[in-house]
């Protein structure tokens, strides 16, 4: 199995353009920049703080502090939210690649 | 007894509004599915969407199976991300020996969970068909054996027709061995979810070979499998009928009872007392016996 890195070694993407899902992009930033996240939802009135709060917890999870997020959700669930997040980082983190 | 498993229907484990219909549909199962509706390059993401959606959402009394792929290709890996979520089974493709079930079997048992899960081997080949028997023995976790009509027709060389004719033997020869094992046989899909009549008749014919239920591919043949699978109320209040004339000629301390003018024996009394435990399983009225 290839291992994982601490930080972004490259760009990648999660999830599938669709009602119910979300895009996750996901690229290096520059040392000390911070987590950016770019949000866009169908649903950013009522859950854009829940969305952006749940995106973060899975970013700090994988202790990633440097690094750009961008999101275009679709009305996805929130385990659905993380899942795309948690793929993304994944792609994002592996070596060898 | 075995849970009841009328029906299962597959959901693409990549597809996030399917899955969460999932608890909605009235299945007696669903399949999140990380085999053929998933493609190699999102083998990742199924996992991830299938293992958060078993923790997060609420199936309620549906059964939540995870198909893997083959433990030939990406198998191992799904059981490691699925099992810690704690699935309630895992329906293993290609199953053609003892062996890969055993490893299942292996992988469950290391995930120490606090739950049984169960393995459903899929058997969609010759082989397979000829190792049944051996299979649905492979580990007290096998609670039941399933066809794959589709892969085996396939397999054999053969066309799928609308009555089935070349799955005919596979299916009889995978019911005599998963009830020779003790285990129930579940049968494959009916493919042309437009064609209800064809679904409808399909069905009967399965349920009278033996089969205690079958996978659907579409929500709109569920209905369908369950009102096949479903005692009527005829068949529940005669086998209530049965039961309490059995009961009454083993109270006279006579080896035979009657109902109706006909004789009633031990496999008819099993058959009786296996349709009121589905009935009770399904909150159906029990009638009072008329004997």
């Amino acid at each position: 199995m290839a291992s994982r890195s601490t930080r972004i070694l490259r760009k990648a993407e999660a999830g599938l353009d669709e009602r119910g899902d979300v895009l996750v992009g996901i690229s290096p930033a520059e040392e000390n920049s911070g987590v950016q996240v770019d949000l866009e939802s169908t649903l950013m009135s009522m859950f854009g703080d829940q969305i952006r709060s749940s995106v973060l917890g899975v970013v700090e999870g994988y202790g990633l502090r440097d690094l750009k997020l961008t999101i275009r959700d679709q009305g996805a669930l929130d385990y659905a939210i993380r899942a795309r997040v948690q793929t993304a980082i994944e792609r994002a983190v592996r070596e060898g690649e | 007894m075995a849970r009841l498993r009328r029906s299962r229907i597959y959901l693409p484990g990549n597809r996030p509004r399917m899955i969460q219909k999932g608890p909605l549909l009235g299945a007696d199962a669903v399949i999140l599915d990380l085999e053929d509706s998933v493609s190699p390059g999102e083998k990742d993401s199924a996992r991830f969407l299938v293992t958060n959606a078993i923790k997060s959402l609420n199936f309620g009394e549906t059964e939540v199976m995870v198909r893997i792929n083959p433990l030939s290709t990406f198998g191992l890996e799904d059981l490691a991300a699925v099992l810690p979520a704690g699935p309630d089974a895992i329906v293993v493709p290609k199953s053609e020996n003892c062996q890969g079930i055993q490893a299942v079997e292996k992988a469950i048992i290391q995930s120490n969970l606090s739950k049984r899960v169960a393995i459903l081997p899929l058997i969609e080949s010759a082989k397979g068909i000829l190792h049944a028997y051996e299979i649905a023995c492979a580990s007290p976790l096998v609670e039941a054996i399933t066809f794959g009509g589709e892969d085996f027709t396939q397999d054999i060389g053969a066309t799928r027709t609308r009555d089935g004719r070349e799955i005919f033997l596979g299916r009889s020869m995978l019911v005599i061995a998963a009830k020779a094992a003790g285990v129930q046989a579940l049968d494959t899909v009916f493919s042309d979810f437009n064609d209800e009549e064809g679904l409808r008749n399909d069905t009967l014919a399965i349920k009278q070979m033996g089969f205690d239920g079958r996978a659907a591919i579409h929500p709109s043949q569920i209905a369908i499998i369950h009102e096949v699978f479903t005692p009527t109320e005829a068949e529940i209040q005669h086998a209530v009928n049965v039961i309490k004339a059995a009961e009454i000629a083993r109270c006279k301390g006579s080896g035979v009872a009657v109902v109706k003018g006909k004789m009633i024996d031990k496999p008819i009394i099993q058959r009786a007392e296996k349709i009121i435990r589905i009935a009770e399983r399904l909150d159906l009225p029990i009638p009072e016996p008329e004997v």
